[in-house]
This record gives structure tokens, C-alpha cells and sequence, in this order.
């Protein structure tokens, strides 16, 4: 109990461990950050407890802010930008405007823009703008109000418990708001995997991991947490459920992330060769990762950060000149976000993980363009 | 004619008496602690039917709604079941006319313009115990506004026409309501819109005013099984139900009507809520007589082990109620009191006391009161008081307090004498305190700020006439008149003196007989009115004897009158 963050790593079964730990008769709250997370934690809920906890609930971080802290303060919120004609339609998904565009090769101040304390920022036609409700929230300061505060000691009254599953997906104002939640409740647990920051399609900028233009690193990361008085555990989570022994040695000791096996799959990384390369392409039994455009191919293919919290049979990891000396025993590279998604996509696999070359797979990619 | 209905009032009075005496069992304070249970805390209306603003704080436990006829005592019922049941939500929008406030109209007749058409309002929050979701029910989304958070449904009924506004403004400016495009919403505290699916407790109206005994059963029925059962326990029901009937009939294996066509039953017609009974004892509640159904019905509803209700409404339920059932009904709410809260509207001076005074909400002139502040021993005293007149009381504008039955009976004729007009006409009752201290009613008087007025004796205490000066120069409301002699020290006594050749000639008296009045000797005639009294009083009235009234009592009728 109390406030802590459990670090994990790929495929450590954070769901899992966190579907298994909770207590089922407590009133849960389970913050996931996209509908699919939300749809696996209630999954796994069902196989761990045989049905979704009557007082567990589960929803995506958006629709907890919406819920928990915008509606049932509406008036006050409205109240604070002085804001009168707006019934609420719902949430938007539109990207806000911002306040300057370009126009005829000059930047000028965008006319749609309204400034941060107005109401008109955060809300489009009767609908508060999904990516700024974090912003809204922390924007409305007034000691009288006290909206914060009020709303979180409202959350203890429905909730004992609040879980936070990928945390590490959390950035700038929705960080923020998420530590003033922790800040807040007695009772939190925090699960993520800081190797899988800045992975996912959005979301993959500013607060906390990056400082100005730098990366934190894992260390500085740590000490973030331990500066919000969380409990960290490091040691509980770090058995891969998924990948086989050699390639968490692999990862371990080309990108000096620690990860062990902790399952008794068979697997062996394979550097492809020529000769075979078209072969494990077009088996559609081996799913191929690639840094991007994914949608270009016409074999079995993903994205690297799309591939989050998937697990396939045999993986076969396509590489970017970056990493083309990866088998090389001197290779070494400087910290960049792509370390992350190649983390992930390395990750992925319970069987053989595969690896072709960029200078490779560039002789053959032609022949699997679409529409060619 | 005259002298029969008297008659009857005499008897009523000493049987009334007899009733108190017999009457002793303390049911005081029953409720057991710690027992924690969702309720209504609280229902507002705005502008609704009666009510310009209206708000009730309710107890967890027992609310007893007291109030004239006409007053709105079901309109509070109604207003409960509008939000929590969403009744009317598909009926059509002339409805609307009949739920706004008849002032509100008239307001916005005066002056009409798109902001001042009427609207209603109704409110209800809530304390739970167990909800499954509470945080659907709260937030800020309520009459109050920014800054009250609480748990709650508001119901409106409004105009939504904004789009309309241009196209309706002539109509609406001269003074035309556009029911047609009022709309009515349920919204939750939280700010979404209310399911009636998701009810956050359950809750029965037993209206023991409806006559048609098919509708209030379905209702019952219904709304038990529905909380009795879980949703999965129903849908089975339902289903093994309809699967049964029809495997059924096919076992009956009546004859095709021809090759292809044959009766079946139809599963749209198979509807199990209007098929289903509570049965007592192998009877169906229908087919008992409407007194015992409501006696039953209370009896399930109040079991909140079985029945699961959370609310309880009971709308007068002394309709078509014996005394004897009546006492039995009381005595099964009294049992039940800590496990559903129970909100009542009655006129029975005995359920409204039998049930504590601090229970009461009194609803007068569109306001609502609570009389729980009354001091312990003055609602023990109520309670006990099995036939006392506190409603009468409560009810009426203003009233004079009288020690006993003589006051009783004299008092209106004594009154039309000095005043020229009849009692019940200036809306004055008169209530007798039956021998008992005056002060617990005096109690009820203060805090409900009646004007009434005690003509009560001084019992040959010069203490009682210091206490009687005391009190009326610290209270406006309420005065005390008794006459400042200790020569007359009772009201036979002041009559007696006054009329003296009146009384030693009408009052005859036995030679020999001492007429004594607890062994004192008080002369004869005086003695023989002392322990006479409802005979004396009833020889006055039926001889038409012109007396001479006590100059306190003049000043009495005269205060109560300013």
C-alpha cells in the first residue's frame, strides 16, 4: 500500500501482475492510457478474478480526467474564466490551434488561437479539446476554488486504490496533473517500463524524460520519482515473461537495458542471411518490425512503436543504418528515443528473433512496395 | 338536534380519556445506531406545481408530512418519484402545464419575455451507504452551483427553444406559453444525464389513495420484484419463465389448424411483470381488502432484509384503515424504523405523534418545517399521548388552549356570546390539554410560532400568576391569561363567583351531601359543579344560561383576535 511505481520491462506481464495483485474487494480505479490497455487490463481482470470487480473500474486516463475532474466541476471551472454559454457536447479529438502559423512564408499570430486563460483555449464548439484537459485542469488556480484539492479528496471518498498502468506514456501537463493525483491520494500504484518512453504514435515529447533538450537519464528518472515520494521497485518486474534467455542477453548486452528471462522459452537470435532473407519475409508466421512506414509493405509487417505491448511467436526486427553494426562486438551508440522503439521492437518476440540489415533488406525492399 | 350532537361530544371527550389511560406502551427511540443505509437527504423544487422554492432536509429514518388539505403533502411525494423514477418522461408535453407554479405564470403573464417563462426545478440529494458507482451522482451540476458538491439528481422542465426563439418570440411576448417545446432532462450532480437503468437506491410509493387496484398493484409488484432481485436473478426468471410456458403449451399438443398453421404462444404477449402477485398465505394481495393490502403492503416494504428498499413513501396510509389495523401498521413501521427510510404523509394525529414529533415536517404556506427541535421529554410526552391534538394544533392558524373538557365545551358558545361570530369561522381552534400540563403543547406553539392562547387557572398559586406575568412580557405569540384572584383559583371557581345567584338557583344541590372537592369544603353548589364538571358545563349550554364571563377569558378572545 501506499504510493509506489513498480519498473518494468518488456513483457514482465505489468497487466498481468497488476490484474493478480489487486485486491478485488477493495474500490479499485485503473488509469490505462489507450482504449486497447484499457480493453487488456479488463481482459486479464476477467481471466484473474472471473469476472471485472463489481467496485474495480477501469477507464483510459482521458475519460478519468473528463469524469472525475472536469464534469462534476463544470460550474466552478466555468466560474473561474467567467465563462457562461457552454453545454457541454463532449470531448474533441481535433488538434487545438496553435498560436502562430504560417502564412505565406511568414509567421503570424493565428486568429483562431485564444490565450491560456481563456476559456475558448481548452474548448472547441461546446467540447473540451482532449489533449488539454490535464492543461485546463491545472490552469484553474484560485485558493477559494480550490478545485485541485477538492477534486482529489473527492477521489478518495469513491476509491481506495488508484493503479496507473504505462506510466511512462505520461508527458508534460497530463505528468503534471498525474502527480498532483499523487500527490493527492494515499493509496497509488504507478507500473511502467521508463525504456518504453517516447514510443507510442503521441505523446513522445517534453516533461518528464526530456529537460530542456536532453534526455533524462534512468538514473535522474528515479530520482524524479523518489523526489514525489514514491516507493520504487525495480527488482519485482524485471523477468521478461516473454522473450527466450538468449535474446534478453541480447538486449541486455547491446543496449545495456536490463531485462532477464524469466520463462522457459526456446529462441535464439538469427542474423538473416542473404540467401534466406525472402523466405523469412514472406512467412507470414514471422511478423517483421520496421522503424516506420509500415503501411508501405505488402508482407507482415509493423511499425517499431506500434508493436507496444504485443507479443508474437518469431519476430524478425528489420534494422536502420544506426544500428546496422549492432552484431559487432564494439558497438556502442549515444542515447536517443530510437533506442526505445528498438528496445520494444527487440522485444517482442517468445521465439526466434530475427534481424535483417537496412543494407540488407534495401537489395530486396523494392520487390514489396504497394501498388508496384 | 343540538343537544345530540353535544351529546356525542361529551362521550367522545371522556372516551377519548378513557383511551389515553389505557394506552401506555413507550415505543420511544427505537432506532438502532450505527446501521448505515443510502437516503434522500434533501429534495428542493423550484417553481414546481404548489412550491415557488421549497426545500426539505429529510431524515435518514422517519419523515412524517403533515399538512391541510391541499397544502402539497403529495405533491412531495410526486416530486421524488419524478426524479428517481423518471415518471412522465414519455408522457406528453401538455403534462408540462399542470407541474409549473401557478404564481410563476402569472409572473411571467405580467412581463412576458424568452427569460422570464416559468421553469421547474427538483432536486434530490443523497447519502450513500453502498452505490456502486457514486461518482455518477456527484458533482457541482445542482441548484446551488459552484463550489456545492454533493451527491444528487436535479430535473428540470424548461423552455428549449433557443433555435426557435426568433420563430416563437411574438407568441411568447404575448404572453403564450410554448409547451410544445419545453423539454424535460434528468442530469446527475456529475453533469450526465440520468439513467433510470442505474437507480442509486431503490425506492416504493404506496399511495393507499388510488382506487384502482390493478395500476397500484402492478406499480408494487414491479417496483418489489425489481428490488427484491438481482438484474441476473430477473433475466433468468424471465427467461425459464417464457421457456416454460412454451414447452407447455407444445406438451398439450393441440391439433394443427391445418398443414402449415398452428397456435403457439407468443413471447411478446408473455409478459411476466403483469402475470406476477405477491401472495400472503396462498391469497393474492389483490384479492384482500383494500385496509389488509396496504397493511401488507407496508409490512414487505418496510423489510428492508427482504425487500431491499432504501425508500419507503407511504401516502396517508390511515385510508381505509381500522383503529385496529391502523395500530398495527404503526407498530410494524416502529419495528422496521432503522432499516429504510420512510417518508409518510398523513392527517392522523396519531401516526404524526405516535411516530415522534422530531419527525414531522409540517408543510405550511409553501414552506417546510421541521419540528426537531422539540425537547425530548415534550415528544415522549406526544408520543405516549395516544389521542392528543397536536395536528389540530399544527394545523390550525390560532388556537386557545384550554385546561379540560368544561373550557372545551364552553369555550365556542362563550365565544360567540362575546364576540358575535362563530369559532371555527375566525379559524381558531380550541384545544383541550386533557387535564395535562399545557406547557408541552405551549412547546409545539413556540417553535412552530403560532399564536395561541392558554386560559388555564392559577390553582391558588400566586407563583403561577408570577410565572403567567413572565412569560407574557417575554413572548409576543404566545400569551397565558388566568385570572389574578386566588379566590378563583379554577374555572368553576371563576364562573361560580361571578354568577352566584345564577348558579345557587339552577345547581341543585342534596340535603345532607357534603360536595366536597379533595376534602375541601367549597359551599355546595361549587362543591357540586367541582365534581361535576362535563354535567355542569353541558346544563349551561343545553339551558341556555346567561352567565357573566370572567374578564381573563374576554381578554383572551379579545388578544387572540388583534
Amino acid at each position: 500500500m501506499g504510493k509506489q511505481v513498480i519498473l518494468a520491462v518488456a513483457g514482465a506481464g505489468k497487466t498481468y501482475s497488476l490484474c493478480h495483485k489487486l485486491n478485488p474487494k477493495e474500490r479499485n480505479l485503473i488509469i490505462a492510457y489507450t482504449n486497447q490497455n484499457v480493453f487488456n487490463i479488463k481482459k486479464e481482470l476477467v481471466k484473474a478474478c472471473g469476472e471485472i470487480p463489481i467496485h474495480t473500474k477501469v477507464m483510459t486516463f482521458h475519460s478519468f480526467i473528463y469524469q472525475f475532474f472536469i464534469c462534476p466541476y463544470e460550474p466552478t471551472i466555468k466560474n473561474f474564466f467567467k465563462f457562461k454559454s457552454f453545454n457541454r457536447e463532449g470531448i474533441s479529438f481535433k488538434k487545438p490551434p496553435e498560436a502562430r502559423v504560417f502564412k505565406n512564408g511568414r509567421c503570424i499570430p493565428n486568429k483562431a488561437y485564444h490565450r491560456k486563460d481563456e476559456f475558448e483555449h481548452y474548448t472547441i464548439k461546446n467540447r473540451y479539446y482532449c489533449s488539454l484537459m490535464s492543461e485546463l485542469i491545472l490552469s484553474v488556480k484560485n485558493k477559494k476554488l480550490n478545485l485541485q484539492k477538492r477534486c482529489i479528496s473527492n477521489l478518495i471518498k469513491f476509491f481506495d486504490h488508484v493503479y496507473v498502468d504505462e506510466f511512462q506514456d505520461f508527458r508534460e501537463y497530463d505528468y503534471k496533473f498525474l502527480m498532483t493525483v499523487v500527490k493527492g491520494v494515499k493509496n497509488i500504484t504507478l507500473v511502467g517500463d521508463y525504456f518504453q518512453h517516447s514510443v507510442s504514435g503521441q505523446n513522445n515529447n517534453g516533461q518528464p524524460f526530456k529537460n530542456k533538450r536532453n534526455y533524462i537519464t534512468y538514473e535522474e528518472y528515479i530520482n524524479l520519482l523518489e523526489k514525489a515520494n514514491l516507493d520504487i521497485d525495480n527488482k519485482s518486474l524485471i523477468g521478461s515473461r516473454r522473450c527466450p534467455k538468449e535474446i534478453c542477453s541480447f538486449i541486455a548486452e547491446k543496449l545495456k537495458i536490463k531485462i532477464d528471462a524469466d520463462n522457459e522459452n526456446n529462441g535464439c537470435v538469427i542474423f538473416v542471411r542473404a540467401e534466406d532473407m525472402t523466405r523469412i519475409i514472406e512467412d507470414d508466421k514471422i511478423k517483421k518490425l520496421v522503424y516506420m512506414n509500415a503501411d508501405k509493405y505488402t508482407f507482415n509487417v509493423i511499425n517499431w512503436g506500434y508493436s507496444k505491448g504485443d507479443t508474437y511467436k518469431h519476430a524478425c526486427v528489420i534494422l536502420t543504418d544506426t544500428f546496422d553494426d549492432i552484431d559487432k562486438e564494439n558497438f556502442a551508440i549515444t542515447y536517443t528515443t530510437t533506442i526505445n522503439k528498438l528496445y520494444v521492437a527487440l522485444s517482442r518476440t517468445k521465439g526466434n528473433l530475427y534481424i535483417i540489415k537496412k543494407k540488407d533488406f534495401d537489395l530486396v525492399k523494392g520487390q514489396y512496395l504497394q501498388n508496384s | 338536534m343540538k343537544s345530540v350532537k353535544l351529546l356525542k361530544e361529551v362521550l367522545s371527550y371522556f372516551f377519548k380519556i378513557e383511551k389515553w389511560l389505557s394506552f401506555n406502551i413507550t415505543i420511544f427511540s427505537i432506532r438502532k445506531a450505527g446501521e448505515s443505509m443510502s437516503y434522500i437527504k434533501q429534495l428542493s423544487l423550484r417553481g414546481f406545481k404548489k412550491f415557488e422554492t421549497l426545500d426539505i432536509v429529510f431524515d435518514k429514518d422517519v419523515n412524517i408530512i403533515v399538512g391541510e388539505n391541499e397544502s402539497g403533502k403529495s405533491t412531495i411525494l410526486e416530486a421524488i418519484n419524478i426524479v428517481l423514477n423518471q415518471q412522465y418522461k414519455n408522457l406528453d408535453k401538455y403534462i408540462v402545464k399542470d407541474l409549473i407554479n401557478s404564481n410563476q405564470i402569472v409572473c411571467f403573464k405580467n412581463d412576458p419575455t424568452v427569460d422570464k417563462l416559468p421553469q421547474v426545478a427538483i432536486e434530490l440529494r443523497f447519502e450513500f451507504a453502498t452505490c456502486r458507482e457514486p461518482y455518477i451522482y456527484y458533482g457541482e451540476h445542482n441548484l446551488c452551483g459552484s463550489g456545492n458538491d454533493d451527491y444528487g439528481i436535479l430535473f428540470e422542465c424548461k423552455f428549449d427553444g433557443e433555435a426557435y426563439e426568433d420563430l416563437l418570440r411574438t407568441e411568447i411576448e404575448s404572453g403564450e406559453i410554448p409547451y410544445e417545446y419545453y423539454i424535460m432532462t434528468w442530469t446527475t450532480f456529475q453533469g450526465t444525464s440520468y439513467k433510470v437503468m442505474k437507480k442509486p437506491l431503490s425506492s416504493i410509493l404506496i399511495d393507499t389513495s388510488i382506487t384502482d387496484t390493478s395500476n397500484s398493484f402492478n406499480y408494487f409488484n414491479r417496483a418489489l420484484f425489481n428490488a427484491k432481485y438481482t438484474d441476473a436473478e430477473r433475466m433468468s426468471a424471465k427467461n425459464k419463465f417464457r421457456h416454460d410456458i412454451e414447452a407447455a403449451f407444445k406438451n398439450i399438443g393441440l391439433e394443427q389448424i391445418d398443414e402449415t398453421r398452428n397456435f403457439g404462444t407468443n413471447s411478446k404477449k408473455l409478459i411476466f411483470e403483469s402475470v406476477i402477485s405477491v401472495f400472503d398465505e396462498g391469497i393474492p394481495l389483490e384479492n384482500k381488502g383494500s385496509g389488509m393490502e396496504n397493511l401488507i403492503k407496508t409490512q414487505i416494504a418496510l423489510d428492508k432484509r427482504k425487500s431491499n428498499l432504501d425508500v419507503v413513501m407511504i401516502e396517508e396510509p390511515e385510508n381505509h384503515l381500522c383503529h385496529a389495523n391502523l395500530m398495527k401498521m404503526l407498530a410494524e413501521i416502529e419495528k422496521k424504523i432503522s432499516t429504510a427510510q420512510l417518508i409518510i404523509t398523513t392527517h392522523s394525529n396519531m401516526i404524526a405523534s405516535r411516530l415522534n414529533l422530531n419527525n414531522v415536517i409540517w408543510i405550511c404556506e409553501e414552506s417546510a418545517m421541521r419540528l426537531n427541535s422539540v425537547d425530548g421529554k415534550v415528544a415522549e410526552f406526544f408520543v405516549k399521548a395516544d389521542d392528543n391534538n397536536f395536528l389540530q394544533l399544527l394545523l390550525s392558524k390560532k388556537a386557545i388552549l384550554v385546561e379540560g373538557a368544561t373550557e372545551y365545551l364552553l369555550l365556542p358558545w362563550i365565544y360567540l356570546k362575546v364576540t358575535g361570530r362563530n369559532i371555527e369561522e375566525d379559524g381558531i381552534s380550541v384545544i383541550s390539554c386533557n387535564g395535562i400540563s399545557y406547557k408541552n403543547y405551549l412547546e409545539i406553539a413556540l417553535k412552530t410560532e403560532k399564536k395561541v392562547a392558554v386560559i388555564t387557572d392559577n390553582d391558588k398559586k400566586s407563583k403561577n400568576i408570577d410565572e403567567m406575568n413572565d412569560f407574557n412580557q417575554t413572548h409576543q405569540k404566545q400569551q397565558i391569561f388566568m385570572d389574578l384572584a386566588v379566590e378563583n383559583w379554577t374555572w368553576e371557581a371563576c364562573l361560580y363567583n361571578l354568577n352566584k345567584p345564577l348558579f345557587d338557583e339552577k345547581i341543585k344541590v342534596q340535603n345532607g351531601a357534603e360536595y366536597k372537592f379533595h376534602d375541601v369544603d367549597y359551599g355546595k353548589v361549587l362543591g357540586k359543579m367541582l365534581n361535576n364538571k362535563v354535567e355542569t358545563a353541558y346544563q349551561i349550554l343545553t339551558k341556555k344560561y346567561t352567565i357573566e364571563v370572567p374578564e381573563y377569558v374576554k381578554d383572551a378572545l379579545k388578544w387572540v383576535n388583534k
